[in-house]
């Protein structure tokens, strides 16, 4: 009998990576499905970012397998990895958009070869999806320095949604902002996720809008997962992680 | 000794990569002439500042030792000639690379530090060929075009302080400058600009695009630009003139 093995869009297999005599992975596997939105917590130095770097190329693997779609991709090469690179996008830790370019020109910037009407079409939809509808009448005039922090997050997010990725890489979008606008951010991924259909990976130290948020949540430490599983299955974990993550939340969450 | 050997091999290795980067990976003729306006147009009024003191000082200078000997009639060409072959390339990229040097290392180290350069690649562009080619290209061809107005306006300098400190008419000045400033110096003066830009572009662009560690990263990135540059300019312009008076000078050229 032949058994059919579940096949996951995005798989870590046994990945390590160091940099210098310091191991940030530690035999990282890890497993997403299609559609889900899925938050990666854990405490700061724990390889969190380092995982969403090596699904956009950014970082390479020293020793393990990755699987995007099926395909393996820890040693594509630079030139290869841009095909991987517009299925799989990534929204930065900070809003990285470019000074020197107007808002039209940071949003278009990665969908240069696209006709003028197909670019006009894309960046409307991304900023009614991302709500910053009221700065289409801006777009030529202004330039990110010219909004505040919350609008720069959103429209990098905005400029991902332009490329029409199937995978979004969150890398700690609520660092520095404040409750509200954090709970707005959350919003937005679960919007995103949920009419846009895209499968996110959230990297983040913000258990209590994880736990409304994720469809699964995943816990790292010191390179490895030590815990998997739904928020409703986190909120009954013993792990020492889970707990210490934990302080406080539960009954707020209740 | 093995890590500066490194660190040379490395800079070296970039120098080229950028500078194949319009066959290999193609050229971004918009951002470049973009560059090109924010570096050269915007540092004209520095170079015309700094050229025609330059030129005012050097002719203070040999004024007073000609004068000495009865030679006051020579200090056109001698001024021209000295200015055009060693101080005015010198002073004038040192200028530079304290402002469109330091300017494009801190831009791209800023970029850097910021994610600008990371969210480029993961936007399926090409860094190299986006953001360093086009200002390696853009500081090199402004640092020649800028030293050339700046050695210009360095001799109408020294002509206007050669008439107040000396009384040497404009006519007598630019008369004598034939003699002494020949096409060998005009060469080596051009040679020289186009050498000391392509240095100043390289070493800030590569600082720039390797600075790590938040802005104090960037203020070292920034320091390093400073320091290699002059450094560079200094050695280069020694290499080259020991080179050009075998080559031209050694028979009273």
């Amino acid at each position: 009998m032949i058994r059919l093995r579940r096949a996951f869009l995005i798989e870590f297999e046994n990945v390590f990576k160091a940099f210098g005599e310091k191991r940030v992975l530690n035999g990282l596997t890890l497993k997403i499905d299609k559609g889900e939105r899925f938050f990666v917590l854990g405490k700061s130095g724990t390889g969190k970012s380092v995982l969403l770097k090596h699904l956009v190329g950014i970082l390479k693997a020293d020793q393990g397998t990755i699987r995007l779609d099926g395909e393996e991709i820890q040693n594509l090469k630079e030139n290869e990895f841009n095909r991987i690179r517009k299925k799989c996008s990534i929204v930065f830790q900070l809003p990285a958009l470019l000074d020197s370019l107007n808002l039209f020109e940071n949003l278009c910037f990665g969908i240069k070869a696209l006709s003028s009407d197909e670019k006009i079409k894309r960046v409307t939809s991304s900023l009614n999806a991302v709500d910053l509808s009221h700065l289409a009448s801006d777009l030529f005039t202004k330039t990110p320095p010219e909004l505040s922090y919350g609008e720069q997050k959103r429209m990098a997010l905005a400029r991902v949604l332009a490329l029409d990725p199937d995978y979004i890489l969150y890398d700690e979008p609520t660092t520095g902002l404040d409750p509200v606008t954090s709970r707005n951010i959350h919003k937005l991924i679960l919007d995103v996720s949920q009419k846009l259909g895209k499968t996110s990976i959230v990297v983040s130290h913000d258990m209590p809008n994880a736990l409304k948020t994720a469809s699964r949540i995943a816990l790292m430490d010191a390179g490895q997962v030590v815990f998997e599983g739904t928020p409703k299955e986190i909120l009954e974990c013993q792990h020492p992680l889970a707990i210490s993550f934990m302080k406080g939340v539960k009954k707020h969450h209740d | 000794m093995i890590k500066s050997m490194e660190h040379l091999g490395k800079h070296i290795f970039f120098f080229f990569e950028i500078l194949i980067s319009p066959y290999t990976r193609g050229f971004e003729g918009r951002e470049f002439l973009g560059q090109l306006s924010k570096t050269a147009w915007r540092s004209i009024p520095t170079t015309i500042t700094a050229g025609i003191f330059t030129g005012a000082i050097l002719a203070m200078q040999f004024y007073l030792q000609l004068r000495d000997f009865g030679a006051e009639n020579v200090l056109g060409g001698l001024n021209t000639s000295g200015t055009l072959r060693e101080v005015g390339p010198v002073l004038i990229a040192f200028m530079l690379a304290g402002k469109v040097g330091a300017f494009t290392s801190a831009e791209i180290g800023s970029m850097k530090i910021t994610d600008q350069i990371e969210a480029i690649r993961c936007l399926g562009v090409d860094p190299i060929r986006y953001l360093i080619a086009p200002r390696f290209f853009a500081v090199s061809l402004s640092s020649i075009l800028l030293l050339s107005v700046g050695l210009i306006i360095s001799v109408v300098g020294g002509m206007i302080a050669a008439y107040l400190v000396g009384g040497i008419n404009f006519q007598q000045y630019l008369s004598m400058i034939p003699r002494f400033a020949t096409s060998q110096s005009i060469f080596l003066a051009t040679s020289k600009a186009l050498v000391f830009g392509m240095l100043m572009g390289h070493i800030c662009c590569a600082n720039g695009y390797w600075t790590e560690g938040g802005t104090q990263g960037v203020g070292r990135a920034v320091k390093n630009t400073s320091v290699q540059s002059m450094v560079a300019i200094v050695l280069a312009d020694f290499i080259m003139s020991w080179t050009a008076e075998g080559i031209f000078f050694s028979h009273g050229g």
